[in-house]
């Protein structure tokens, strides 16, 4: 991922309007995918979080003063915006993707198979599923992800330690029962 | 396998990759780069279309509930008072104004002559009340001090039908001291307080108009529910022996006059 990290330049790009903006959101636009299938399990879904998360950044990006945090703050609206599309009834039930009967299973290579995953990531908290998709899934240090969700960096270290026990704790019981 | 690797494996498998996600985000924005705030004066002047709207439209919400409450009030105001003005056979009313109280008067100290309280009566369909008939007083109601006096909710009934007036005034027989009538802060069956106002209290967080005289209005059919609420008032000082003068007219057109002593523990 690439950082836009010039706060300066990024003003003055922003000054020329939406294609500077569009210009500055196009890095973004796959971490926010990514963070939104993580949380939503649903590409299509998925897809129209980030439309809306783009609308609203593009909206409110004036009121952005630390533009060093781009990345953080982008993401902070695509996880807002998950939240929001969860509570939506056309994204009633996360998805989690196909059956486990019909997921190729290699039993050698997969202690649990996706769908358990996925099940145990549902199950957490909103924070906290944003958490472990920002430091799991799109590798963001653990600063950004303090950044993003708003929290220090100890809370977020003690949050994130808290979800993958029960994660784990979660994928066993699911082992059990299989 | 770390939990990492198997978030990602997870995740993968339903998020597909999409090359033509940059340039949707792109159209999307590019499309919705018209609606964006015009630049006034060389500044960048945001309309927050959607969060205007809505404080306009929970402006107008609060506006249109203020509304309702103080049309409420002028309309119960207004709307009783002038049904007891326009309804209420005023020749009537005025001919019971004119009667004397026939109230007996006690030495400070003295026996308060209580009136008998009637049982009630489940095969009248009678509740029990203070009174001789055809009006029944249901006496002690629930009881609200202030600084200035004791306030006693009260329900009157009326055992006949009919459409005439009927008039409720009252006195302490040792003091002498005039009942007050208000308009029940609770009720929503409130007989009507007249005649000028005497006083003013704060009852219940309201202020309450204290009139010397209330009626029984048996023509609004609104506002009867088989009796009328009211919250009778005793300014400090007085003793508790209240006497109560009932004028109304027959089915015959006669006038009646019933009298009723009740004590209060003031």
């Amino acid at each position: 991922l690439q950082r836009v990290d010039d706060g300066r330049k990024l003003s003055l790009e922003y000054s020329g309007g939406e294609q500077a903006f569009t210009e500055l959101l196009i890095p973004l636009v796959e971490p926010g995918y990514r963070l939104a299938c993580a949380m939503l399990h649903d590409p299509q879904a998925a897809h129209d979080v980030l439309q809306d998360a783009s609308l609203t950044a593009w909206r409110k990006f004036g009121r952005l003063r630390d533009h060093d945090r781009l990345r953080s703050w982008f993401l902070g609206i695509v996880a807002n915006e998950c939240r929001n599309a969860r509570r939506r009834k056309w994204v009633a039930g996360v998805n989690l993707g196909l059956p486990t009967w019909l997921s190729v299973r290699s039993e050698d290579e997969r202690v649990v198979d996706g769908a358990d995953v996925r099940r145990a990531l549902a199950r957490l908290p909103h924070r906290d599923r944003v958490m472990v998709a920002l430091f799991f899934y799109l590798d963001l240090p653990l600063e950004e992800v303090a950044v993003t969700v708003g929290a220090s960096v100890a809370a977020t270290r003690a949050r994130l330690y808290r979800s993958v026990r029960r994660m784990r704790a979660d994928l066993e019981i699911q082992e059990a029962l299989q | 396998v770390s939990l990492r690797a198997q978030i990602h494996a997870a995740i993968d498998e339903v998020a597909p990759p999409d090359p033509s996600l940059h340039s949707e985000m792109a159209a999307v924005i590019h499309a919705h780069a018209a609606r964006r705030p015009r630049r006034l004066f060389g500044l960048n002047v945001v309309l927050p279309v959607r969060r205007l709207a809505t404080a306009v439209a929970a402006a107008l919400i609060v506006v249109l509930m203020i509304g309702l409450v103080l049309t409420g009030r002028v309309w119960r105001d207004v709307g009783i008072f002038g049904s007891a003005q326009h309804t209420v056979d005023q020749a009537k009313l005025s001919q019971l104004l004119a009667r004397p109280l026939l109230l007996p008067s006690v030495p400070v100290g003295g026996i308060c002559p209580d009136t008998p309280y009637t049982p009630s009566d489940p095969g009248r369909n009678f509740v029990g009340g203070y009174g001789s008939g055809p009006v029944y007083s249901s006496g002690i109601g629930a009881r609200f001090a202030t600084p200035s006096g004791n306030y006693f909710g009260a329900f009157y009934a009326r055992a006949d039908q009919g459409s005439d007036p009927t008039l409720v005034r009252g006195r302490d027989l040792e003091t002498n001291q005039a009942v007050l009538f208000a308009r029940s802060p609770y009720g929503k069956y409130s007989g009507t307080p007249i005649g000028k106002v005497v006083a003013v209290d704060t009852v219940l967080g309201q202020q309450v108009q204290l009139h010397a005289a209330l009626l029984l209005d048996q023509s609004d059919q609104s506002r009867f529910n088989g009796g009328w609420e009211a919250l009778q008032g005793f300014a400090n000082g007085a003793s508790g022996c209240i006497g109560f003068q009932v004028d109304g007219f027959n089915a015959d057109g006669t006038v009646f006059t019933e009298v009723f002593v009740i004590s209060y523990l003031l």
